[in-house]
């Protein structure tokens, strides 16, 4: 009986004990196999971001590529041909007089572009007079095109924010804007700017389609959404969220864009 | 003693002196040991320390139950404070959170030690609190475990220090649960068991040590 009662509580302890140590090898096989899942899915994630991204400046880039074809290579061009008229003609006075207007209105047309492709580029109010001041250089341009009406509201303020922040800002909110104004077919945005619990919040409202932040979750998730994974790699760069809301009833459609900043001195 | 009797004292020796090794390596590499790393081989320091006091005690037919019950005390308030400070490096959210618990259970702890000293004596097993150390102790490395999966710090979780450390106090702790839970009724009952049931003591004790050595190895020059 003793005996018995030994051998069971020997199997006990035994059972016990073995059961315990499966447990535990589950558990951290689990843990292994999830952990290197997390990170496969995060990493595959910043290849998208990354891929993106690149694909946007390289679109970029061949867009200010072909202005510059386009526009200052052909007057330049043009120059060029009228240089050579009056190379010819040295005695034509008038033609000469006629052809050194027309280089003229040429060069300033070239530089005009130029400084166009230098904007699209690196925008120079950006460096000297910052975001807030540059944003509403672009809300000018965009109005100038009587296509939409842009208002800027904003309190006149420095950002405490690095150059190259500023800079990703700006480009992220410029890609904010060209979407609003290819896709939502708005005539009217109001972009609102403000400072308060040490971040800097955007809000750009409009009267046309919004798209919710599950909307541009799937989208990014299909070849579509370029442009939307862009925006996101901007905004992890500078430690900025980003929400979207398609808008009710009582609130027009809306993108938003939350920075916390850190002061330096 | 029988001869089988014979093994398992070998290898309370063995586990006795592979203690040595965490603390071999520990040493060398004191120097790129985070705060939370020196706990771990203080508590080996302490282990190895208590162990000669328990054998040469036994040698000297002097009861060393006391011993190992003082042991017990420090090495749950030690491990208490080791995963606090894992712990604390989560999101504020969170740390608060999971430093009251580390306090809670602490509290707990205590608690269930006077009982046990109440209800045990002081000269025997203390395996009520021990029970309900190895209990706390297996949340807070599934807790740790959950910290790690969630604040990757290596491409390859086996890289990590805190992985194998973790898996080393998850391991001995529930391996030897139901050994706790049974302890005194196995001296009173079955007193010719005891030494066996204490080999598999032993066996997790091997595993614990050398779980904990491959932490060390893998510290080196990162921190947890």
């Amino acid at each position: 009986m003793e005996n018995s009662g030994q051998a069971d509580i020997v199997l006990l302890i035994i059972a016990g004990c073995l059961g315990m140590l499966i447990l535990v090898v589950s558990i951290i096989l689990f843990v292994v196999y999830y952990q290197k899942r997390v990170l496969s899915q995060k990493n595959d994630f910043q290849k998208q971001l990354l891929s993106a991204t690149v694909q946007v400046e390289e679109k970029e880039r061949e867009r200010i590529a072909k202005n510059i074809h386009d526009d200052v290579g052909t007057l330049l061009s043009v120059l060029k041909l009228n240089m050579s008229r009056a190379s010819r003609n040295t005695d034509n006075r008038e033609l000469i007089e006629q052809i050194n207007k027309e280089n003229y209105k040429l060069l300033d047309e070239s530089i005009q572009a130029v400084r166009g492709a230098i904007k699209d580029l690196a925008p120079p109010t950006l460096s000297k007079l910052g975001y807030l001041k540059t944003l509403g250089e672009l809300c000018r341009q965009i109005n100038g095109t009587d296509n939409i009406n842009i208002v800027l509201v904003c309190e006149d303020m420095l950002l405490q924010l690095s150059q190259k922040n500023e800079l990703q800002l700006y480009r992220l909110t410029k890609e904010l804007l060209n979407n609003i104004i290819k896709h939502s077919n708005a005539s009217h945005i109001l972009a609102e700017f403000e400072e308060k619990d040490k971040m800097y919040k955007l809000r750009l409202s409009h009267n046309g389609r919004g798209i919710t932040d599950e909307q541009v979750r799937e989208l990014s998730a299909e070849q579509k959404g370029l442009g939307l994974k862009s925006i996101e790699s901007r905004a992890q760069l500078i430690g900025a969220s980003v929400h979207y809301s398609a808008g009710s009833i009582d609130m027009r459609p809306y993108v938003e864009v939350k920075i916390v900043y850190e002061k330096t001195h | 003693m029988p001869s089988t009797y014979r093994y398992f004292l070998y290898l309370s020796y063995l586990s006795c002196f592979l203690t040595g090794i965490p603390i071999a390596l520990g040493l060398i590499r004191i120097k790129h040991f985070s705060v939370s790393t020196k706990l771990i081989l203080l508590l080996m320091i302490i282990s190895i320390v208590t162990e000669i006091s328990i054998f040469a005690l036994h040698k000297l037919h002097i009861s060393n139950l006391f011993v190992a019950r003082l042991f017990d005390a420090v090495e749950f308030i030690l491990l208490s404070f080791f995963f606090e400070r894992i712990f604390s490096e989560t999101k504020k959210k969170f740390s608060h959170a999971l430093s009251s618990v580390v306090k809670v259970f602490m509290i707990i702890f205590i608690g269930v030690a006077f009982f046990d000293l109440y209800t045990n004596g002081f000269n025997s097993m203390d395996n009520i609190s021990l029970t309900t150390a190895c209990i706390l102790l297996m949340i807070y490395s599934i807790i740790a475990f959950f910290h790690l999966i969630q604040n990757p710090v290596f491409d390859n979780i086996l890289r990590a220090p805190l992985f194998w450390f973790n898996t080393g106090i998850l391991a001995y702790f529930s391996g030897n649960l139901f050994l706790f839970i049974f302890s005194n009724y196995i001296e009173d009952h079955f007193p010719r068991l005891s030494p066996a049931l204490w080999g598999i003591h032993s066996l997790l004790n091997i595993t614990f040590y050398i779980l904990i050595s491959i932490g060390f190895w893998k510290t080196a020059a990162r921190q947890i």
